[in-house]
Parts: C-alpha cells; structure tokens; sequence
C-alpha cells in the first residue's frame, strides 16, 4: 500500500519518522548510516528511486524498501522528505582539522586560521557531495521532495557556514529545502535541550513533529498529492 | 710533485665525466651537512622545484607542508588549486627578490596587504605574487588578502618546521612595478593589465640576486636560526625573454648567473649548499638527452638521475629532532578520528533505535 510520506536519509531521519507515525501518518522510512551517504555514491535508479553504486547490501535494503512502498521512492505518488547532502559530521572535522576556514572574519581573526576560498568550498563540495545532489536534483523532477536540512546541535562557525552553503545549492538547483533554523525562534541558536535526543546529537520526537507542524503549517507539504 | 698529482678520479674529466657516462657519474654531490635522520625540508622555487617536493613525498622523507590542502581533500582538487606543490601556497618563486619579500612578509617586515592585486574586468581578484594560485580569481578584495596572509603563514611555518629550506633558483628576468615590488609574471600575461608607465622589466645581475639571497638568508635565520638553505639552478630554458637577446643566449646569461651566486654563496656560508641539479640535467654529458622534444621541458628518466644524486648525497644520520612532532600529529589524527567513529556509533544507534515502534 502506498504510505501518505516517505522519509529517506540518514540518522536525523528518526525524529521526523516518530513525529509522522505518532501523528497517526502511514509514513515509511529509509534511513542509512551517514557514512554511506559521506561515500558520495548513492546515485538515481529509475526503479528503486536510487542505488549504491558500491554496496550490495545497501542496494539490498533499497530493493526491499522499494518493494515495501510499491515502487520507487522518488515518485509523483508520494511526498518525500529527505536528510540526505548535508551529513556535516563526516565532513567538516576533517576539514578543519588544520585550521582550515572559508570565513574571512575567522581568519582575520586567528593566528592559526587557513582561508579558503569559496571556489575551493565549491569544489570541495561537488567532489563530496556532488552524487548526492545530483540524486536530489533527478529525484526533486520526480517527486514532491523537501530537504530537510539537519538540526544545529552545536555552534561550531565552519559546520554553519558548510551547513548554508549546502542549503544555497540545493536551493540554487530549485530543490525544496525546509531550514527549521530560519524560523525566528530557532534562528543562530542551538537545538534546545527539550528538543534534543539523548544521544545529544539529534532531535527527538517533539523537534521531528515541530518540523512536521511547521512544513504543514507554513510550506504546505501536500499529503493528498 | 704538484697539487693535481693527488686528486681524485673526479677531479679529472676523462675520468670523471666522459669514461663514467652519464649513469657512471659518481660524487656530482656530497651534503656537508649532518642531517637528523627524520630531518623535514621545505621545499620553493621555480618548477623544477616540484619535483624535489615530490620525490621526497614518494621516499617518505619529511617533506612539511605549512599550508596543507583542508582533510579529505581529493588529490585532483588540491592539484588543481595548489596545494602540495610546494611547502606552502606560493606558487612558482622564479627569482631571489621574489623571495625575499614573501620572507619579509613572512617575518612581519611588510605588510601582507602591501604587494598588489590585480582585479580583472569581471570585479574578481588575482595576487600579483600568484595570480594562477586558483582556477578562478578571487571573487573580492578581502578574500584575495586573507588566501595570501594563509600562504604567508603557511611559509612561516614550513621555514620554523624544517631542516633544510630548498630553493631551486629559475629566472634573472623579472617585472617589478615602479615602487620595487617584484611581480610572478608579466602583468597582462596571466592576470593583470600591462602598463608601460608602470610595469618595469629588470633583468637581475648577480650583485642584485646576491644581495637579495643574503637578505634571504638573514630572514630564513629569524623565522629558524638553524636552518640550512639548499639552492639549486633549474635547468629549464626560459619560455621566452623580454631582454632583447636570442632566447638561447638570454638562457645561457640567466643560467650562468643564478649558478654563478649559487655557487658563491654556498662557498660563503656553512649554512648554504648548492645541488648541483643543472648540471646533471644540462651538463655535456647528456647531450641534451633529458630534455623533451620541445628542448625546454625535462623527461622524468633525468629527474630521476637528478633525485638518485641527491638522495644519495644526503647525510641524514643525525639524532632524529622531530619525534615529538610528528607524534603529537598523529595524536590529534587519532583523537579525530576516534571522535568521528564514535559519532558514527550514536548515528548507528540513532537509526536502529527509530525503527523501533515499541
């Protein structure tokens, strides 16, 4: 049976799936390790919705989820909601391991910063995410689709500047992106505690149906589509 | 007897040069210096100065990279903007006076913001010291300033975390703007407008590069008082002159000037070593042999004779200096690397735990 939403990406997915199951939706979720998605090799399948283009297993689970929800998961049947481009964690620690910073006003300001260029950021994110946004790009031409970008857990400078320069991409491909963190209330602040999973790092069921609220109320996510 | 009667087989071309062979040359180079075994070079200058970077990079010699490209970075990408080309994001250093004021930058004597940027007609920015340093110019004023402040501390830091400072000696012809400020390259060529009001072709003599490796040298000694400077002349022909002579012969005058000072100045300093790389690849013994058809480029089968005479002349027997370094990296690599795994366990965790519907 077709589900009302399909939720696909990585660990941030959880909130957003409890949130939709408590509010009685028949929501179906696809979630993977951040690192598979850090690999840069999930790419479109007209079948599926979209493969690994190196991991069996994980083509596995697509193929079955793809069973499950009757078809692909991006199509014109359901609304999508997707983590999937962003996956900071993997990414912007090592890049700034050496001091390493695309802010200027940081590198005036240390000692030890390293500019980079924004031309290098590009670069840097087509060569680590470019697969994944160009996944979003096909399946955003399929399919009533909305990134979610990840919630802030930690006001580290790099992580946000990756973090809306990933948004502005996606947003420059006209891709649907909702940014929770651009509403008033939770603008330049951290996830709040109560808002927060014990794990710390991720929200938990109340931010997920915040999300969910906020995307009905305000983006008018269709469920009827 | 006579002072000849003593010498060695070197000493005498018959049987130091011509029944050697080129691939039977032996003592082109001894280091004077007693390196420590785990000794870090930095290594600039024109391009032929690539490829010591390299060469040390494939032995695993310590090579320091002031200025590496951000982690994770893929190979191509840093390539193509630079990064581990050389110690730190400089680009080509064709002549000594170019030297010389990146170490006064390096050093605080000039300002970083003082050489020029050149805007082009799309309102981008290029850094007249480096101006192909990136596949695009800098998109404003300030981010051309900072990337070139990044390069300075980079340099900084690769002359205070070495050994030996290698500097491979290219051009006595250069541009410099009315005020002295040497340039990378003619400007109008690759970034820039030319300006006959303004821009100054100088073709330097070798009191002018002397006098500007000295002044190297002193700077060097601020940033790291026991550095040891490693020149070398690359045995590149000139791409083209703007003296008035034939290219040939402007290549001959460039050459023999810059191996005139290197020599010199090795002679002067204990500190100071010349490499004899232009020979090797130049010399009459390999009748031009390492040179590409195009007579200017050099084949890899002379870059490697000219890196098995340097590695072979190196003394690196001196109680290692860089352990403590060299561990406290690796830690901090552990610690992030130990931080990430365990992220990823609690996004592991994370996913398991929604698919829980208890």
């Amino acid at each position: 049976m077709k589900p009302d939403l399909i939720i696909v990406g990585d660990s941030h997915c959880g909130a957003l799936q409890s949130a939709a199951l408590a509010a009685g939706l028949k929501s179906e979720m696809f979630s993977l390790s951040g690192n598979h998605w850090h690999e840069n090799q999930i790419r479109p399948h007209k079948r599926w919705g979209m493969m690994s283009k190196n991991r069996r297993p994980v083509n596995v689970s697509i193929s079955k989820f793809s069973e499950t929800i009757g078809g692909s998961i991006f199509s014109d049947q359901t609304p999508v909601l997707a983590s999937i481009g962003y996956h900071l964690g993997r990414m912007v620690p090592p890049f700034s391991r050496a001091g390493h910073t695309s802010s200027i006003e940081q590198a005036i300001d240390s000692d030890e910063a390293f500019y980079v260029s924004d031309a290098f950021v590009d670069a840097f994110l087509e060569a680590k995410r470019g697969q994944l946004f160009r996944l979003l790009k096909w399946a955003h031409k399929r399919c009533d689709l909305t990134v979610i970008a990840p919630p802030i857990v930690k006001d580290h400078a790099e992580t946000m500047l990756f973090r809306d320069r990933i948004t502005a991409l996606l947003r420059d491909e006209g891709i649907n992106v909702f940014d929770p963190f651009e509403d008033a209330d939770l603008s330049g602040r951290e996830l709040p505690a109560k808002l927060r999973a014990e794990d710390g790092v991720h929200g938990n069921v109340d931010y997920g149906a915040m999300v969910l609220r906020r995307l009905f109320a305000e983006n008018g996510l269709n469920l009827a589509a | 007897m006579h002072p000849y009667i003593s010498l060695p087989r070197t000493a005498f071309w018959r049987t130091g040069v011509a029944e050697a062979g080129l691939y039977g040359l032996s003592g082109l180079w001894k280091s004077p210096w007693t390196l420590p075994r785990d000794a870090q070079f930095a290594t600039y200058g024109s391009c032929f100065a690539q490829h010591i970077s390299r060469a040390l990079k494939e032995r695993n010699i310590g090579w320091v990279n002031g200025e590496p490209a951000p982690g994770d970075t893929p190979k191509d990408l840093a390539k193509s903007f630079n990064y581990g080309v050389f110690s730190a994001r400089t680009a080509n250093i064709y002549t000594a006076a170019q030297l010389r004021l990146l170490l006064q930058m390096a050093v605080g004597d000039v300002p970083v913001r003082e050489p020029e940027l050149w805007q082009d007609q799309a309102g981008g920015f290029r850094d007249s010291l480096r101006p192909m340093i990136e596949p695009t110019p800098f998109r404003t004023e300030e981010a051309a300033i900072v990337s070139r402040a990044a390069m300075v501390r980079g340099l900084r830091k690769s002359v205070q975390n070495s050994d030996v400072f290698v500097f491979t000696l290219g051009l006595t012809e250069g541009w410099e703007n009315t005020k002295g400020q040497p340039y990378a390259a003619c400007p109008g060529t690759i970034g820039g407008t030319f300006d006959p009001e303004q821009h100054v072709f100088v073709n330097y003599r070798a009191a002018a590069i002397r006098e500007a490796l000295d002044d190297a040298l002193v700077l060097l000694k601020r940033l790291n008082p026991d550095i040891h400077l490693l020149l070398t002349v690359s045995p590149v022909p000139l791409t083209a002159t703007a003296s008035g002579q034939h290219v040939l012969v402007a290549t001959t005058r460039s050459k023999s000037v810059l191996r005139g000072v290197a020599g010199e100045i090795a002679e002067d300093f204990a500190e100071v070593d010349y490499f004899p790389s232009y020979e090797i690849i130049a010399g009459a013994p390999t009748r031009s042999s390492f040179f590409a058809p195009n007579m200017r480029s050099v084949e890899l089968a002379g870059v490697k004779l000219v890196m098995r005479h340097f590695f072979g002349g190196l003394n690196l027997t001196g109680p290692s200096r860089h352990d403590t370094e060299i561990a406290a990296a690796k830690k901090a690599d552990a610690a992030l690397e130990q931080s990430m795994a365990e992220e990823t366990i609690v996004c592991e965790e994370a996913i398991l735990e929604s698919y829980n519907e208890a």
